[in-house]
């Protein structure tokens, strides 16, 4: 069922003084009305302006409006719920990230990833492990030698169950074979401010929330937990360089319900492509820190095949996958 | 230097026609966005971001302070004349200030909300130039334990925030305090009190709670013995106010303007809880604390002074430290990153003249915003023209709308309309409303915070103690919990001839 969005018609316009909008609503092939870009957290967040800047660009390519809407609530499946009830016409697309995979095994409200239809992938996000600079250590030997002393000296800031730096701190740790202390905090920014008043000493957040502190020196980020360094930080070698076999990411990708015709999925398919790979996007997006990917459809399922063979026996040893959601 | 940079890009601005405009058409924006209920100031500026990416970084920043300012005097009309907060930053606006627009002054009302917002802001944003960096290390030793510490403060607070008895006060507080708690878990983000139903799982958000108790339930409230003649339906009264009105009133409007301006700098913590604890702070040290609640001007100040200062307050940790201070500005610093600025110790060493910017953009943008706030006071209150049976319509309307947008969640529509009724029930029973938002605006803050707490110190209570701030502010809490035991014992020596007074100082 399309849920009718009101308020947001009514902001179409005033958003749409900034964008081609007319000489698509005479013809009734697709895209004939305004296409809604579901973001599942709060107006502010990272996915919210990918959703912003993709937005902006599909617009002009699609020759339609844009209009971001934030679904928010019980830990996103709320607004996973939103795009997989939707009518499957292409008008209602998503955004979604590790979260979503976490909470289909660890809440029965949550939609399945197979009620999703993969569309593009748009980034990687590399886990990472930073330390307070007020802590003195700067390499991950220090970090080790110093958690082996005494685990409990230097305490992690990390999301709650579920959430990606959560699940870094669990795959992280392990590889380096020590004992973390993980506090939980709701959220990427309350964790980033523990951080500096220095409640936690470490955290396991992915770069572009820290990136502007690594940068002042403020924050020493200790290893990047990807292939290669993070464009944004070339001097901060990988884990595999410093000898742990640790690769972990979040990623951004996007979605549509299952089940739309297979014409407007490959125009969806090119134009969130055209998008993701336009100049405007790609500038804002490499400020902000992020780790482009642009991948189509096809690799964006394998890509999502692999984050769920990754997470659910993460999600399983921790003993948080709901019973009814237990797989053999 | 600071001030000299402050005027050189001032006088840029008041030069350019393209700027001021530019300033207007975002103050408007603002205020009628800000005034229509369920459109946070975070909306109205993430739904305005995507109109600045074609614009200089400088420019649209300019712009989005506009919107962001004036849509927190916005929110206040729509709460001062349909009794609807259109912002968190306005919960506590409607409490005085509609029943001041019920006696026919509306226009009075109006105009006190947009002289205390401009004290307010203008108090703010002298604390964020000249004392960002103090206040910025002030922040920084807030932990844990101080946020538990102020939340337990806030819910002392509480029981001075209604007329009557201060049990039942504390007992509504305390159901708030639960009824926060349902959903997730912020911590382990285990499901509490869901049913595991996709309603409650969502959590009661305070948006459409607020609006649900007293929108919905006002406009219940006057459907009963409603016999075709319409109670008197809100009257403009004059829209200027005499001076010595607002001059006479400058301590309230420098006492919220403080508070709003110190806990808008504490990350986190938000609008809602700067006005929370400056109405409560307010209703205490009144001479008259029986008349909030009726309509009291101080009641309205108070709050309205607080909010607006929390903006400056919540830009201090923005820029000095690059932490928002809550979404509002959590949504701008997303604004300044897609210009390629990200705010934090490197702005002020690479960009000095930029954080001038901002500087000169909240100052015009208050400007702006008192000036175009006074003409539309006249076509505001036109609202209240609009026959009663037609308001009740228009206003259940936008409860609807109101508490869908928040989240485009059709499940929030329906705690809307249970607190409705709960609403609706209170104030059939005498019961306050208002400490049932207090406690589902602090309960989650101080749960969260305690439990974290305990967790850093392994379940050692001494922590909250050994940390100054939140030694002070437990004291404090001690304090005013034994005040009235405290007066009781000093009658009785005294003779108990004496009257006491319920005046608590």
């Amino acid at each position: 069922m399309k849920r009718r969005h009101l308020l947001t018609s009514a902001f179409c316009l005033t958003a749409a003084t900034a964008l081609p909008f007319g000489s698509a609503m005479a013809e009734d092939a697709y895209p004939s009305e305004p296409i809604h870009i579901t973001v599942v957290w709060p107006a502010g967040g990272g996915h919210d302006l990918v959703a912003r800047l993709i937005g902006h660009e599909l617009s002009s390519i699609m020759d339609t409006a844009v209009v971001v809407d934030n679904v928010t609530g019980a830990g996103g499946s709320t607004g996973m719920r939103h795009i997989v009830d939707a009518k499957p016409d292409g008008y209602t697309i998503g955004v979604m990230g590790l979260h979503a995979v976490s909470q289909s095994y660890m809440n029965t409200n949550a939609p399945k990833l197979d009620g999703l239809d993969p569309l593009v992938y748009v980034s990687d996000e590399p886990g990472a492990l930073e330390i307070s600079a007020s802590t003195g250590i700067d390499t991950l030997e220090g970090y080790v030698e110093a958690m082996k002393k005494d685990p409990m000296a230097l305490m992690n800031g990390n999301d709650p169950q579920g959430g990606n730096s959560f699940i870094f701190a669990e795959v992280i740790p392990e590889a380096l074979g020590v004992e973390m202390m993980k506090l939980p905090y709701p959220g990427h920014a309350p964790t980033v401010t523990a951080l500096l008043t220095e409640e936690v000493q470490t955290a396991t957040l992915p770069i572009p929330p820290v990136l502007e502190h690594a940068l002042a020196g403020t924050v020493n980020v200790l290893g990047v937990a990807s292939e290669n360094r993070h464009p944004k930080l070339p001097d901060v070698p990988t884990f595999k360089e410093q000898g742990y076999d640790i690769v972990v990411n979040d990623f951004v990708m996007m979605v549509a319900p299952k089940g739309i015709p297979a014409d407007v999925r490959s125009k969806l398919e090119e134009g969130l492509l055209a998008a993701v790979n336009s100049e405007g996007f790609k500038a804002a997006a490499d400020k902000n820190g992020m780790v482009l990917r642009p991948l189509g459809a096809d690799d964006t399922a394998v890509e999502l095949a692999k984050q769920e063979a990754l997470v659910y026996p993460l999600l399983d040893k921790a003993g948080l996958v709901a019973p009814e959601l237990k797989r053999d | 230097m600071l001030l000299s940079s402050f005027a050189d890009v001032l006088i840029g601005f008041i030069s350019s026609p393209m700027m001021l405009g530019l300033v207007a058409l975002g103050t408007v924006l603002g205020l009628v966005l800000g005034a229509i209920p369920g459109i946070s100031s975070t909306m109205a500026l993430a739904i305005l971001m995507p109109v600045t990416f074609t614009m200089e970084p400088g420019v649209a920043i300019l712009f989005l302070i506009a919107v962001f300012m004036s849509s927190v005097y916005g929110g206040s009309i729509s709460a001062i004349l349909m009794k609807l907060p259109g912002t968190p930053a306005s919960i506590f606006t409607q409490v005085d200030g509609y029943p001041m627009a019920q006696k026919g002054k509306a226009g009075h009302a109006l105009n006190f909300a947009l002289v205390a917002s401009t004290v307010g802001g203008m108090v703010g944003l002298a604390m964020l130039v000249l004392l960002a960096p103090v206040l910025a290390g002030f922040a920084t030793n807030f932990r844990s334990p101080e946020f538990a510490a102020v939340a337990l403060f806030g819910i002392v607070m509480l029981s001075f925030a209604s007329n009557g008895s201060t049990l039942v006060a504390s007992v509504v507080g305390f159901i708030g305090v639960v009824l926060g708690m349902i959903g997730f878990d912020a911590l382990t983000d285990a499901q509490r009190m869901t049913l595991n139903t996709p309603v409650l799982q969502s959590g009661l958000n305070l948006i459409p709670v607020i609006i649900g108790l007293f929108g919905l339930g006002e406009i219940l409230q006057n459907l009963v013995g409603f016999g075709g003649t319409p109670k008197v339906r809100p009257q403009i009264g004059k829209v200027l106010l005499p001076l010595h009105e607002l001059t006479s009133r400058w301590k309230v409007m420098l006492r919220g303007s403080v508070i709003g301006t110190f806990i808008g700098a504490i990350p986190a913590a938000g609008s809602a809880v700067a006005v929370s604890i400056a109405y409560a702070q307010e209703r205490r040290l009144s001479k008259e604390p029986e008349k909030f609640g009726t309509g009291h001007p101080d009641g309205l100040v108070a709050p309205e002074a607080a909010n607006s200062a929390s903006v400056g307050g919540s830009l201090i940790p923005l820029i000095a430290l690059g932490v928002p201070g809550d979404t509002i500005t959590a949504v701008l610093m997303g604004a300044l990153m897609v210009h390629g600025l990200t705010p934090g110790p490197l702005l002020f060493a690479n960009n000095p003249t930029f954080v001038s910017w901002i500087y000169v953009s909240v100052f015009l943008a208050l400007i702006f915003t008192l000036v175009l706030g006074l003409g539309m006071i006249r076509a505001a209150v036109l609202v209240t023209k609009i026959p009663p049976q037609l308001m009740y319509v228009f206003i259940a309307v936008f409860c609807v709308i109101g508490a869908f947008a928040i989240r485009n969640d059709m499940n929030d529509v329906y705690v809307m309309i249970a607190f409705g009724v709960v609403g609706f029930v209170f104030s059939r029973l005498s019961l306050p409303v208002t400490p049932l938002a207090f406690g589902l605006i602090l309960g989650p803050i101080l749960e969260e915070n305690l439990r974290r707490s305990l967790m850093i110190s392994r379940g050692s209570w001494s922590i909250f103690l050994e940390r100054p701030i939140s030694a002070v502010l437990i004291a404090i809490c001690v304090v005013l919990i034994s005040l009235p035991l405290l007066k009781w014992a000093w009658v009785r020596l005294r003779g108990g001839s004496e009257a006491s007074t319920n005046k608590a100082t």
